[in-house]
């Protein structure tokens, strides 16, 4: 058994005491004579018992608040519960209290009549008045009887009734002598119990009696002050064991000067039939009298004994409504419990079946149901696992977002290619890719821009630098719905197109290059060579004016060949595979070597040269980016208006970012700047701000550039003119991949 | 009754005697006023003489045929310097006052040695009550010799020999609360 059946056991086997020991606090009132000496322990008992229960019933409803503060599962269903049963128990109970009261005091109350009373008073003078004919009687009788004993003589001292009251005493046994006196005749004539003569002080002088009593009664000091005063005692002695004595005392009458006055004291019993007579009505009166008296209190004590019994009661029914209330109310509970349990995830949870009714086929269906959503989950999350690995192996990057674009999955290939650290990023908005890398920005932008665009499926070409420089990414996304409702999110696929792109760039730029070779190129040599055929065969055969003519257009026609065929080299060599030489180069010395040349042409041009100091070795082809150099400072020098002096700025800095390092070189002049209609594609193959060039040198630029893994750009400045910005990659890993990469192209 | 259960049901009653501290005080206690030992025949006896006033409450209730019980607790004890005193003896002797409807008398009746008296008014009766004679409380053999003894006696009115529906009232109401201090005398060795 466990310890909580066992106090359940001692609270209801207190209970039952309880409610014993009120009803023989009853039976205590209704008979004191059987249960009376227990009554004030059986009442201070209930008392400390009710008060025992109220502090449980106070303990368990402090429990209950507490439970309902902190909203543990059933404790408002317990409240409930409790509140009905002690509602349903406790209404009828104050109705039969009511009713109870009423009736105890009325019950009380018609056991009092004025009539029984006066009858019982009737009774009583009736009684006191036979008593007294018979007294009067018993009087005359006495008093005849002083008479002849006044006229007689008797002797003998006084008797020493201290000596007689002394049981131990030996002395008055042989003192007094019993026998038949004149006193005893008169006594046996009388029919009187006992006859004494006394003095005057109330000494004993002679006595008789019928019974064996050793001391005679004698009379008090106030019997003899009024037997003094000359007159006569009458008296009714309340019944000890034999019945009511009447006690008549009388003066002796005197019988001379000389002799000294006596005093004859005698006792009679009553008859038999009188003595039950006198003795009933004077218990039923005593007993009437007494009740009558008690009655407040009798009302008080049954109103006590109710309201105890109706404490006790209610107290027993709140705390057994406790009781049964959580009795009820545990597995319900339990089940809230389990429910938040599985609400939280834990579908491990399983409720102990302790009943075989309804409750137990509520825990019995729960537990099967959180088992077959533990089996559940563990399918949803072996498939969960399959598609991370599935994802994990892909080499395309994969983003998921949910309807309000926070990323829900990120696999490992789309961490590579976006250059990400192993900190968690899921559950994060997709803003948080470029708050974290700046160099993400784009992407973000472009996705956010596809995502808000809802279209069903989309792809985008997106461009990045980080810090392995330039990278282009296609993506692909696509929107899927979550769940039942009309929630909608994104799945983006990416891949780094970054070598594709140029391999394919450089695909076609081959196949310019091939056309222009057999379109352009190859007849120009014809043409100049008959062009050089006509000068030479008819220049000297000419008049001089004709001939100048023929020379001049010859001339012409050649001196256009020959610049025809520069340009189909230079595009040629555009076009051409690139064959990239990188070795470790000091940029700064490489900017300085061409500076110094632009300084010997351009005497009166202005270079103000700031370079870097320490900047690391950058793995580069020195020749190629020398005609990068070479072609930004020549464009540099020609912004300049004609007449006005030139001024380029060239500085070289490291740059540190989110991405990584990376080498900045800013060539600047103070022209006129770039028109903002082509600022955005000036570096496109045939775009010029110039009115002559071929509109290859800055794609020229920027394709040595992006060979490079780096980037280029041409922005106004602030104040005049414009500044082209090249951006380098400071990482190791281009200096071993460059060449390898860039060799495999076709 | 026995001890324990007497000293149970008087500690718990302390309780409820505590709850009217509140209420007014009982007009008058009892007084002894005189106790007298002596040794004699080779006993030890006690006299008492003691004062018993009634309350209007009580003398109504004896009026009305309601008994009224009184209790005298004597103890013999002897004095310890550094121990509460040790009690040699203890006696208990118990008189009942009570009112005879029909011949109109007060009777007072000893429990011990069965002793009534009869008694035509009721200052009479009281003064008998207060009067205590010829109490043998031990053999003076029993006494220990050359160890000075002190006696010492006090009375009350027993409330639990009154009828059950009077006492929680009693208990409760300081009118009912008779009773006396520890009358104290010197025992010669």
């Amino acid at each position: 058994m466990s310890r909580r059946r066992y106090a359940a056991l001692g609270v209801a086997l207190l209970a039952v005491s309880l409610l014993g020991s009120l009803v023989l606090i009853g039976a205590a009132l209704q008979n004191s004579e059987r249960f009376g000496a227990l009554f004030s322990v059986l009442l201070l008992t209930n008392g400390l018992g009710l008060i025992g229960f109220v502090i449980l019933l106070v303990s368990n409803v402090r429990q209950l608040v507490g439970q309902l503060r902190s909203r543990q599962a059933g404790a408002r269903l317990t409240l409930r519960m409790v509140l009905m049963f002690v509602a349903l128990s406790v209404t009828p109970l104050l109705v039969l209290y009511g009713f109870s009261l009423d009736f105890l005091k009325r019950g009380v109350d018609s056991w009092f009549d004025a009539r029984i009373d006066n009858a019982l008073q009737d009774a009583l003078d009736l009684s006191r008045s036979a008593l007294d004919l018979r007294m009067r009687e018993l009087h005359s009788q006495t008093e005849q009887l002083a008479s002849e004993l006044g006229r007689g003589q008797t002797s003998g001292g006084v008797l020493d009734l201290s000596a007689l009251r002394n049981p131990d005493s030996m002395v008055v046994a042989s003192t007094w002598e019993g026998g038949d006196t004149d006193l005893e005749l008169l006594r046996q004539r009388a029919k009187a119990d006992e006859l004494s003569i006394v003095s005057q002080e109330g000494g004993l002088l002679e006595t008789s009696s019928l019974g064996p009593d050793l001391v005679p009664a004698l009379p008090t000091s106030a019997m003899l002050l009024q037997l003094r005063q000359g007159r006569s005692y009458i008296g009714l002695e309340p019944p000890s064991n034999g019945g009511f004595l009447v006690r008549i005392a009388v003066n002796i009458p005197d019988q001379g000067l000389a002799s000294e006055r006596r005093i004859l004291h005698a006792m009679y019993a009553l008859s038999p039939r009188m003595n039950t007579l006198a003795g009933n009505v004077e218990h039923a009166y005593a007993r009437y009298n007494e009740l009558d008296y008690l009655r407040d209190k009798l009302k008080l004590s049954f109103v006590l004994t109710l309201t105890l019994v109706l404490l006790s009661s209610i107290a027993v029914a709140t705390w057994a409504a406790f009781v049964s209330a959580r009795r009820l109310s545990a597995p319900i509970s339990a089940l809230a419990a389990g429910t938040h349990a599985v609400a939280a995830g834990d579908y491990t949870t399983t409720l102990p079946v302790t009943s075989n009714d309804e409750i137990g086929l509520l825990v019995s269906s729960f537990n099967a149901m959180t088992g077959h959503i533990a089996g559940a989950r563990a399918e949803i999350e072996s498939q969960n696992r399959y598609m991370n690995t599935l994802l994990s192996e892909l080499s395309s990057g994969v983003i998921a977002l949910d309807d309000r674009s926070r990323i829900t999955t990120l696999n490992d290939s789309g961490r590579q290619i976006l250059a990400l650290e192993d900190a968690p990023i899921v559950g994060e908005p997709l803003s948080a890719l470029s708050d974290r890398h700046p160099y993400l920005q784009p992407l973000v932008d472009e996705l956010t821009a596809s995502v808000a665009a809802r279209d069903g499926r989309w792809q985008r070409e997106i461009r990045i630098f980080n810090s392995e420089g330039r990278r282009t990414l296609m993506c692909r996304g696509t929107a899927v719905s979550f769940g039942s409702d009309a929630r909608q999110g994104q799945v983006i696929v990416f891949d780094d197109i970054t070598a594709l792109a140029k391999g394919q760039r450089d695909a076609a730029w081959s196949e310019v290059a091939r056309r222009l070779a057999h379109e352009i190129k190859n007849p120009l040599t014809p043409i100049q060579l008959s062009a050089e055929r006509l000068r030479q065969k008819y220049l000297a055969k000419m008049a001089p004016a004709d001939a100048e003519t023929l020379d001049r257009l010859t001339s012409t026609i050649v001196q256009q060949v020959e610049t025809m065929k520069a340009m189909v080299n230079t595009f040629t060599d555009y076009a051409r595979p690139p064959v990239i030489n990188q070795g470790a180069a000091d940029v700064n010395a490489l900017l300085s070597g061409v500076i110094d040349l632009y300084r010997s042409a351009h005497p009166d041009a202005e270079f103000i040269v700031d370079l870097a100091r320490d900047l690391p070795p950058v793995s580069m082809d020195a020749v190629r980016f020398r005609q990068v150099f070479n072609n930004l400072l020549k464009n540099a020098l020609e912004a300049h208006a004609q007449g006005t002096p030139a001024q380029v700025t060239i500085q070289t800095r490291e740059v540190s970012s989110g991405s990584g390092s990376h080498l900045e070189i800013r060539i600047a002049d103070a022209g006129e700047g770039i028109k903002e209609d082509v600022v955005g594609s000036v570096f496109e193959p045939y775009v010029t701000n110039k009115t002559r060039g071929t509109g290859l040198g800055l794609a020229i630029v920027k394709k040595i550039v992006e060979e490079h893994g780096g980037m280029v750009s041409l922005e106004n400045n602030p104040g005049r003119g414009a500044c082209a910005i090249i951006t380098l990659p400071l990482q190791p890993a281009v200096l071993a991949r460059g060449p390898d990469e860039h060799r495999s192209q076709p | 009754m026995t001890a324990p259960l007497h000293r149970l049901r008087s500690t718990l009653w302390m309780l409820l005697a505590c709850l009217s501290l509140g209420l007014p005080a009982s007009a008058a206690d009892i007084e002894i006023l005189d106790v007298r030992g002596q040794s004699r025949d080779g006993f030890y006896f006690m006299d008492l003489e003691a004062r018993i006033p009634l309350s209007p409450d009580m003398q109504e209730a004896v009026e009305s045929g309601v008994p009224l019980r009184f209790v005298f607790d004597v103890q013999l004890v002897r004095a310890r310097r550094y121990l509460w005193d040790a009690r040699m003896l203890v006696l208990r002797r118990a008189v009942r006052l009570e009112r005879h409807a029909l011949a109109g008398k007060y009777v007072v009746h000893d429990e011990v040695s069965q002793q009534r008296q009869v008694l035509a008014s009721l200052p009479d009766a009281l003064e008998a009550l207060g009067q205590l004679r010829d109490v043998t409380l031990t053999k003076v053999d029993a006494l220990p010799a050359e160890v000075p003894l002190r006696g010492r006696v006090r009375a009350k009115l027993d409330i639990e020999g009154l009828p059950a529906p009077m006492r929680p009232v009693a208990y409760l109401s300081p009118s009912w609360y008779l009773g006396s201090g520890w009358y104290s005398w010197e025992i010669a060795p």
